[in-house]
């Protein structure tokens, strides 16, 4: 991919010996107004390992986009990561670690792709300017040995007259092939883990295919593992080995993919599953799930879901649920599971 | 409409203030070329004073006989010079000032912005009159710092400003993300997104400080003879501007053609870099 004297210097990856990522009782919290603090991440627990696709899945502000940049340390002010939250990336404590050593494992060994990538690229700087900084800041490598790595990279991602497209600035490419140039910036330097945020979100449905296709290859290629943003099931069901399902700044369940599908446990999994479109299926209307994520400075008391779940009763009022285990490899955050005679009828359907 | 319909109007309003920015340069650059006499030299300070405007002296001599003209132009390169390199430093201390307090954000920036608000509240040319007072003819390298470093809040302020806005852009973000160190954020990620503010600033603050510096050479604050800025020659024609009037009126007009032309390339940039019309 990147020719030998641009690659980074790196101790080879000890594969096998624990977790590539983990994330132990991970909490980010904002001050919002009033002295009010929104603890958009409260206590996530995860791991990923090496060469794992782990999807991280749930609505629109219950914590996912807050995760993935508390992993590079890079939470927006005054937003901060709390004390006793723990992230380990192959062995190394990153909350602990100085600046500058946090520096170079960014783009290098833990790169990001961004949901919006008109946004996320810079409108003055040429996208081969863009591919090739990420080689001149963490190697050696001269301005014309990053340019023409960045050329191909460009080819690999699939973009065609790479030599052409790199002196172009990114309001000059399409959509999907501005996504193509944050995937090049991203995996260049052959990261071990790529946070992909909602990579597809802002794209066509025919080039959404295509980008997750590239991301399945590249991932192939190098061994990388991603962890992929998505609210889209349908993504997950593609892409992923395990599911984590985020909600109000908690895990609620976490699974391997087929469990995920084949069992949901917890009714917030449930309902996202009922929420997908069916071919075939006689519905008349798409089914959802009543109401929305609440705000994070008005976590519910108990179960954070109660107020949405159809199955709540009185034990979710007064106590939240832990993260019990369901199946192998499989937890999820419910009383149903301990009370499976409480789970009476379906989900809602409105 | 297409890019280019849309922005050729404003662009071509650039080209009438270029051309006359560029033609005062011009003029400065070439007074040697252009002058028909050398402005130091008196050639007969009792037959040839005062004289009027005519075909050798096209703008008339001075009280010791020299040639108006010539002084005129040379005044040019003074006042030209003074007003750009004096910019320049303030062009340079106000981005620096204003790109570090948005950098460092929080109670720094809280700090620094109370600072400048200190200083913005000191009138300027009071306090310029009363350092030059006090320092009893400055040099001309002094007079050039005196301004730069008193003409800097506002790009502080500006670039500040946006600098803050960038900062919130999600590119900013994405660089982090890969790894770009802070001083070539700013210099690769988000310098070229000031140049604009800055090219507006930059024409307004050539425009604002040559009407200063010719105020304070008038005053005799500033430009100190022998060295002859258009402020000089006004300052040293003024006593008999009612039977010469060539002598403050050339220098004035060449002033006013100067801070005419500098605020109206300020005005035709502005238009061009209006935010609106900017590219997300």
């Amino acid at each position: 991919m990147t020719s030998p004297q641009t690659r980074s210097q790196r101790p080879a990856p000890v594969v096998g010996s624990g977790p590539l990522l983990d994330v132990h009782a991970l909490h980010v919290s904002f001050p919002a107004g009033g002295g009010a603090i929104a603890r958009a991440v409260d206590g996530v627990s995860f791991t990923i390992a090496h060469g794992e696709t782990v999807c991280l899945v749930g609505e629109s502000g219950c914590g996912k986009s807050v995760t993935a940049l508390s992993l590079l340390r890079l939470v927006p002010p005054p937003g901060r990561i709390d004390s006793g939250s723990g992230i380990h990336f192959d062995g190394l404590d990153l909350l602990t670690l100085p600046d500058e050593q946090l520096r170079r494992i960014r783009g290098n060994r833990m790169a990001m792709i961004f949901q919006e990538p008109m946004t996320a690229l810079n409108p003055v700087l040429t996208v081969g300017d863009q591919i090739a900084e990420v080689v001149r800041v963490h190697t050696k490598a001269s301005r014309r040995e990053a340019w023409e790595s960045a050329v191909a990279m460009l080819t690999l991602v699939g973009i065609a007259d790479p030599a052409v497209r790199a002196k172009q600035y990114p309001h000059e490419l399409s959509g999907g092939m501005r996504q193509r140039v944050m995937i090049a910036m991203a995996l260049i330097l052959e990261p071990q883990l790529v946070i992909a945020d909602e990579p597809t979100t802002a794209l066509d449905v025919t080039i959404q295919a295509q980008i997750l296709e590239l991301l399945r290859e590249l991932k192939a290629r190098t061994g990388m593992a991603l962890l992929l943003i998505t609210h889209d099931l349908g993504v997950v069901a593609e892409m992923a080995s395990r599911v984590i399902v985020m909600y109000a700044g908690r895990v609620v369940e976490e699974a391997p993919v087929e469990a995920l599908f084949a069992n949901a446990s917890h009714p917030y999994t449930e309902g996202l599953l009922a929420a997908i479109p069916r071919l075939g299926a006689d519905q008349s209307r798409l089914t959802t799930i009543p109401g929305t994520v609440p705000p994070p400075t008005e976590w519910p008391t108990g179960c954070r879901f109660r107020e949405r779940c159809a199955y709540a009763f009185d034990r979710c009022v007064t106590e939240e649920p832990a993260l019990v285990q369901v199946g192998s490899a499989h937890r999820a955050r419910c009383h149903l599971v301990q009370e499976p005679e409480r789970r009476t009828g379906t989900v809602s359907i409105t | 409409m297409s890019a280019s319909a849309r922005w050729s109007r404003p662009k071509r309003a650039l080209i009438a203030p270029l051309v006359l920015v560029a033609a005062l340069a011009v003029v400065a650059l070439a007074a040697p070329i252009l002058s028909p006499h050398d402005p130091r030299v008196q050639p007969d300070i009792v037959a040839l004073k005062y004289q009027s405007p005519s075909l050798s002296h096209p703008f008339g001599t001075d009280a010791v006989s020299r040639d108006v003209f010539s002084r005129v132009l040379y005044g040019a390169r003074v006042s030209l010079t003074v007003a750009s390199i004096s910019v320049a430093v303030a062009l340079l201390v106000g981005t620096c000032y204003g790109a570090f307090a948005a950098f460092a954000g929080g109670a720094i920036d809280r700090w620094l912005m109370r600072a400048l608000d200190v200083l913005l509240s000191l009138p300027r040319v009071l306090l310029l009159l009363a350092v030059s007072a006090l320092w009893n003819r400055p040099s001309t390298i002094w007079l050039v710092l005196l301004l730069g470093l008193t003409g800097w809040y506002g790009v502080a302020r500006v670039v500040r400003t946006q600098m803050l806005a960038q900062l919130g852009r999600e590119y900013v973000l994405a660089a982090q993300a890969a790894g770009v160190r802070r001083g070539r954020l700013f210099t690769r990620h988000l310098l070229p997104h000031l140049v604009p503010v800055l090219a507006v600033y930059a024409s307004l603050g050539v425009a604002h400080t040559i009407g200063l510096e010719a105020g304070l050479s008038f005053l005799g604050f500033g430009v100190q003879p022998p060295t002859a800025s258009w402020g000089t020659i006004m300052q040293e024609g003024s006593s008999v501007a009612s039977t010469s009037w060539w002598l403050t009126a050339f220098p004035g007009f060449a002033t006013l053609i100067a801070v005419v032309a500098c605020n109206w390339l300020g005005d035709a940039l502005r238009d061009v870099f209006a935010p609106e019309q900017v590219p997300a």
